[in-house]
């Protein structure tokens, strides 16, 4: 897989999603500033950003649900505006979309209607999500967890080659969560490529090969395994001597609590090892630290300047 | 103190509060308007009250004049004269300030009028223009106004403050503002429970009570604030564009019989207002009360409504429950405030007050929960078995709609109220029958009776009295048999007459209990003609509201009636109709006279022509318009549940097509089901009913004077009779597409508005403007679909008499709406197609990564 400007692609694929130059104001308000961006090949994407920051608007803008004031969107080579994509994508968007008297069933039920789909589709993917224990129930008696489990297969029931997901994880206890993870993964594998928003970064972190950073209207694309930084804390029986002797060869190094602190992309663990036996010093114990999209977060969204962006 | 500051606050954030301001402010502005614009039938309608007074006494001054001429009057003649010339003075100055539009002079005219009168008649005349109970209501009321300083004012159409209010508050304190505030507030609780914020108040440290009673405290500021918006709007608007006479202290009749008082219009007001107050004190502790117990807005509405309806027919029909005690009292405040007092007004405060806390103690007692009177089970069934069909688009979102239908049962609840008030409605209908066959009969009974025994001998007293007269008169050297002769003839051709009348009466009575109608209707029609003379020679010397027409169209029905062997529906021996003249003032004898002549039968067709005939076909359409023809503004708001199906594979324009099938056939056939319920409830319980009873319909003035009419013709104008069963599905067919064409402009408006709340009242905007319009399109008014939303109009053709439009039908009707149903989807549909197809593309500015 490669990065290239503003695609997200692994080369030779049709594309999934085509979002250009998309703008959105509420009023005097821009809340989407020429977004533009692709998806070529089945991943998983996050779409991060602060609360108010675009991140379902452009969910919406994508699906229709909302228009944009300008700019082109396509979905499988087709106009975003021709209802038949959802043949081939799928939107979760939060649980007020659900009509509350009737049964998960009922929803699921309509969906296969519409989409041609069969029972044993229906079954199956309800197990598969786990919510045929309560589909008979009314979805005004489901908990937050249930409805967002309801959510989720309603997007996938139709196998989508697109998924759309506002907020999968909201609600979701631990054990869901990792569930949900795991279907994700899952389906990345069989061939669906899925945009997420979600404030659970963690959680991003372990799915995510992506992450788009909603800011100001602004769209700031990251390639996960390019930013990621693994950050080595090692204790050793002496540690001035030990940051010496690394610094001497140009390896940075911090002291921290008594403790080595170095990064991945500076040095290969090997040679660190290396040098430090050359030295007779004793390693005590290591740690790996991984630093992801919170990092990423933390300095996009409160330590770099707004004319910063334009340069990431 | 806290919990209704924030029960104050919800209902000032839901701007429920503005639209109560709205409505009101308008429907004040509309009566003030509708009242301005006919003040110049004020002159016009002050003329035709004394030009039968003044006709009267130029006639009795005619009759004295020549002998006063030759000097030939007795001295009692002579001060009669006197009398009739003082009155005819007055009566010219009457007629003068009626011209020169000087109100408050007409009360001491009338005074001097009335004072020289009671002289005349002191004198020995008689004066029957104005006699009986009119006559004390007219020197009452002068009195009143002459002691209070009052002007003659303008009561039919009122544009002073407080005779303005009066009008005012037959609409908003009445029935229909109580359902206004029922809707807008009634399911405060119930709404909280559904939209589960009622848990957050559950989880802070309140108790039940204090919610509850926090609740209807709330309800009970609304209340006030509406009648303070009534108060201030009727005030300031005839203070600012009408007349400002301060007639708070203006007179207002309260009449049982012949016994009448005069209040002012402030007491009158205020007893409204403290009978309104009681009703709706009552109704929202009725609501708050079922609010605990059922599980949705809906049903909370329609239980309280029903609830009500149920007692105030109750309340009608059972003359030994209206009493203040009876809290559906409170409801028929317009029945019972203009008759003479039975019960002080304030028991009827502290009976509402009483009611209040009885239903509100039961509130807080009675368990909350899931005990719903329709709780539906836990686990639901899927539908067919859970498997899927695969139908084209629009089939797919109509199976859709009806399955959300399904699971919500808001449809099915609404059958079985409908279906309960159906079957409570058969035997109200079939009381009233009870009761007019009863009475009927009993008349009969003691016609016969009396004819012997009482009427043939007071005839026969009277022309002994006549015969003296004569005997004394020749005695004078007059001629008694010329004088008085005449009167000796009436009177044995009236015996004549009763020995007859009886006589049929005799077989009638015997033929009606072997179900033999022909004798009944000999002695019906014998009694009708009879009638008819009467009035016929009556209407050439008096001005009488009923027309010719109601009296010949009456027994041409009876005598169709008797050639077709239909089983008799009792009724008088007229039929109110468009010639009736009543004036405003008349309108307790018109309803009198309505009453009387209201054609009542429990038959199955019959039920139904009443459903029709009485505008009770407006239930199930309003019904089922509020609970299917939301359109897309039903799955907007809170819950934008139609962003669910914007994501699936479906056009916009199947949503749209498939909402307004699936409304029109639930609307359609809901109702029909229920038309077809009251015709087996009928059939069941009594009998089907004759396809072949004459239901009256007009002809226009155009037709009548065609070359080639083949209609009847009465004195006022033209008419033939339609078959029963042809008249219900005439109404029945326009029914029909009454409901497509609503259902078709709610379901557009939908598009645009996103509060049903919204879509239903701009309908009923547009359908209440667009039909008082059609009224103003002379020529093109048969081409305005809203004019047949009036059912029963225009399938007994009434209105195209009104307008003389022999084109307005039921089959141009079903024209007009279908097409402008068709006219409205196709243009949402192409709208739809269009929408937002081409988005402005621009050049990019910004860079990205």
């Amino acid at each position: 897989m490669e990065i290239s400007g503003n695609k997200i692609c692994s080369g030779g694929m049709d594309m999934i999603l085509s979002v250009k130059d998309v703008y959105k104001s509420y009023g005097k308000e821009q809340v989407l500033k020429g977004i533009t961006f692709d998806i070529e090949e089945p991943q998983i994407i996050a779409l991060v950003g602060p609360n108010g920051s675009g991140k379902s608007t452009l969910m919406n803008i994508i699906t229709n649900l909302l228009h944009a004031d300008k700019g082109i969107i396509k979905v499988l080579g087709k106009s975003n505006r021709d209802p038949n994509i959802f043949r081939e994508i799928s939107f979760m968007q939060d649980n007020t979309v659900l009509y509350d008297y009737l049964t998960g069933y009922d929803h699921l039920q309509f969906i296969c209607d519409v989409q041609g789909l069969s029972k044993k589709q229906l079954l199956d993917t309800a197990d598969r999500i786990g919510i045929t224990s309560y589909l008979n129930k009314k979805v005004k008696n489901y908990s937050l967890g249930m409805k967002q489990h309801l959510l989720l297969a309603m997007a996938v029931v139709n196998k989508p080659k697109l998924m759309i997901l506002d907020e999968p994880l909201n609600g979701l206890d631990p054990t869901s969560a990792i569930r949900v993870r795991e279907l994700l993964l899952a389906l990345r594998e069989e061939g669906t490529a899925i945009l997420l928003s979600s404030h659970n970064l963690a959680e991003i972190d372990r799915v995510t090969s992506s992450i788009l950073f909603l800011k100001q209207g602004n769209l700031i694309q990251e390639n996960m395994a390019e930013f990621e930084q693994v950050r080595y804390q090692i204790t050793v029986n002496d540690v001035v001597k030990a940051e010496k002797a690394l610094a001497a060869v140009g390896i940075p190094v911090e002291v921290v609590d008594g403790r080595l602190h170095l990064y991945r992309k500076d040095v290969s663990l090997d040679r660190v090892f290396y040098l430090l036996e050359q030295e007779r010093i004793i390693i005590d114990d290591i740690d790996k630290k991984v630093f992801g999209s919170e990092e990423r977060y933390r300095k996009i969204f409160t330590e770099a300047k707004a004319d910063e962006l334009v340069e990431v | 103190m806290s919990l209704l500051k924030f029960e104050l606050k919800k209902i000032w954030r839901q701007k429920k509060l503005a639209w109560l301001l709205v409505i009101v402010l308008l429907c004040i502005s509309w009566v003030f308007y509708q009242n301005k614009i006919e003040q110049d039938l004020m002159k016009k309608e002050a003329e035709e009250n004394i030009s039968f007074i003044v006709g009267k006494a130029d006639e009795l001054y005619a009759q004295l004049l020549p002998l006063n001429r030759e000097n030939r009057m007795t001295e009692e003649q002579a001060k009669q004269f006197e009398s009739l010339n003082n009155m005819a003075q007055a009566l010219f100055l009457w007629k003068s300030a009626i011209y020169g539009e000087r109100w408050h002079e007409i009360p001491q005219i009338e005074n001097d009028f009335l004072t020289n009168l009671a002289k005349y008649e002191e004198a020995g005349g008689v004066f029957t223009a104005l006699a009986g109970v009119e006559r004390e209501k007219a020197i009452a009321k002068n009195a009143y106004l002459v002691e209070h300083g009052l002007p003659y004012a303008n009561e039919t159409y009122p544009v002073t403050p407080a005779l303005q209010m009066g009008k005012i508050a037959t609409i908003l304190l009445g029935p229909g503002g109580l359902l206004l505030l029922l809707l807008l507030f009634g399911n405060s609780y119930m709404s909280e429970k559904e939209q589960q914020t009622l848990l957050t108040l559950r989880t802070q440290p309140i108790r039940r009570w204090k919610l509850l009673l926090a609740k209807y405290s709330g309800m009970l500021v609304v209340m006030v604030f509406f009648l303070a918006v009534i108060v201030i709007g009727g005030w300031t608007i005839p203070n600012v564009f009408g007349d400002t006479f301060n007639d708070l202290s203006y007179p207002q009749f309260l009449e049982t019989g012949d016994s009448f008082a005069i209040i002012p219009v402030w007491q009158h007001l205020l007893n409204v207002t403290i009978l309104f107050l009681g009703a709706a004190a009552f109704l929202f502790a009725l609501s708050l009360l079922i609010g605990t117990q059922l599980r949705s807005s809906f049903a909370n509405i329609m239980f309280t409504g029903f609830i009500t309806m149920v007692g105030v027919v109750l309340t009608d029909t059972l003359a030994i429950i209206q009493t203040p005690w009876n809290p559906f009292q409170f409801f028929r405040a317009d029945r019972f405030l203009t008759e003479m007092p039975v019960y002080p007004i304030w028991l009827y405060a502290v009976s509402a007050f009483l009611w209040s806390v009885v239903l509100l103690a039961a509130t807080i007692l009675l368990r909350e929960g899931g005990r719903g009177l329709f709780k539906s089970a836990e686990e639901l069934k899927p539908f067919r078995k859970g498997r899927p069909k695969h139908f084209r688009a629009l089939w797919n979102t109509s199976l859709f709609e009806w399955r959300k239908s399904r699971r919500r049962g808001l449809v099915g609840q609404s059958l079985i109220v409908l279906s309960i008030a159906v079957v409570v409605g058969y035997f109200i209908f079939a009381e009233q029958v009870k009761v007019k066959e009863k009475e009927a009969i009993e008349r009969i009974t003691l016609f016969i009776e009396q004819t012997e025994t009482e009427i043939i001998p007071f005839y026969m007293k009277t022309i002994e009295e006549l015969e003296k007269m004569i005997e004394a008169a020749n005695e004078k050297g007059e001629d008694g048999e010329f004088i008085y002769g005449h009167n000796i003839e009436t009177y044995h051709g009236y015996i004549e007459s009763a020995r007859e009348e009886a006589k049929l009466a005799v077989l009638a009575l015997d033929a009606y209990g072997k179900r033999d109608w022909t004798p009944f209707y000999e002695y019906q029609l014998f009694n009708d003609r009879r009638i008819y003379e009467m009035q016929a020679e009556a209407k050439k010397y008096m001005q009488l509201p009923q027309s010719i027409f109601g009296y010949e169209t009456s027994i041409a029905q009876k005598e169709w009636m008797e050639e077709h062997e239909i089983r008799p529906v009792f009724s008088g021996t007229y039929i109110p109709n468009i010639y009736d003249n009543w004036k405003p003032e008349q309108r307790r004898e018109k309803e009198w006279t309505d009453k009387m002549n209201r054609k009542v039968d429990h038959s199955g067709l019959f039920s139904l022509y009443m459903y029709f005939r009485d505008y009770l076909y407006l239930i199930p359409l309003l019904l089922f318009m509020l609970l299917v023809g939301a359109g897309f503004a039903g799955e907007r708001g809170k819950r934008p549940t139609l962003h669910l199906l914007k994501t699936l594979p479906i056009t916009k324009r199947s949503l749209f097509l498939g909402k307004v099938l699936y409304s029109s056939v639930v609307a359609i056939g809901s109702a029909v089901g229920i038309f077809l319920f009251t015709v087996l409830v009928g059939t069941v319980f009594n009998r089907f009913g004759d396809w072949m009873y004459p239901v009256l319909h007009y002809h226009s003035k155009r037709e009548v004077q065609s070359f080639d009419y083949t209609g009847l013709r009465a004195f006022e104008g033209g008419y033939h009779f339609t078959p029963l069963g042809e008249y219900l599905l005439k109404a029945l067919l326009l029914y029909v597409c009454v409901v497509l064409f609503l259902l078709a402009l709610t379901n557009v408006l939908g598009l645009f508005i996103r509060q049903p709340l919204a879509v239903y009242a701009l309908t009923g905007l547009l359908s209440g403007a667009g039909y008082l319009l059609s009224w103003k399109l002379d020529d093109f008014t048969q081409y305005s679909p809203f004019l047949y939303l009036n059912i029963p109009k225009i399938a007994n053709g009434e209105i195209l008499a009104l307008l003389n439009n022999p084109a307005i039908s039921v089959y141009m009707g079903c024209a007009m709406l279908l097409g402008a149903t068709v006219f409205l989807l196709v243009v949402a549909y192409v709208g739809l197609r269009f929408e937002k197809r081409f988005v402005k593309t621009g050049k990019s500015v910004t860079a990205t990564v």
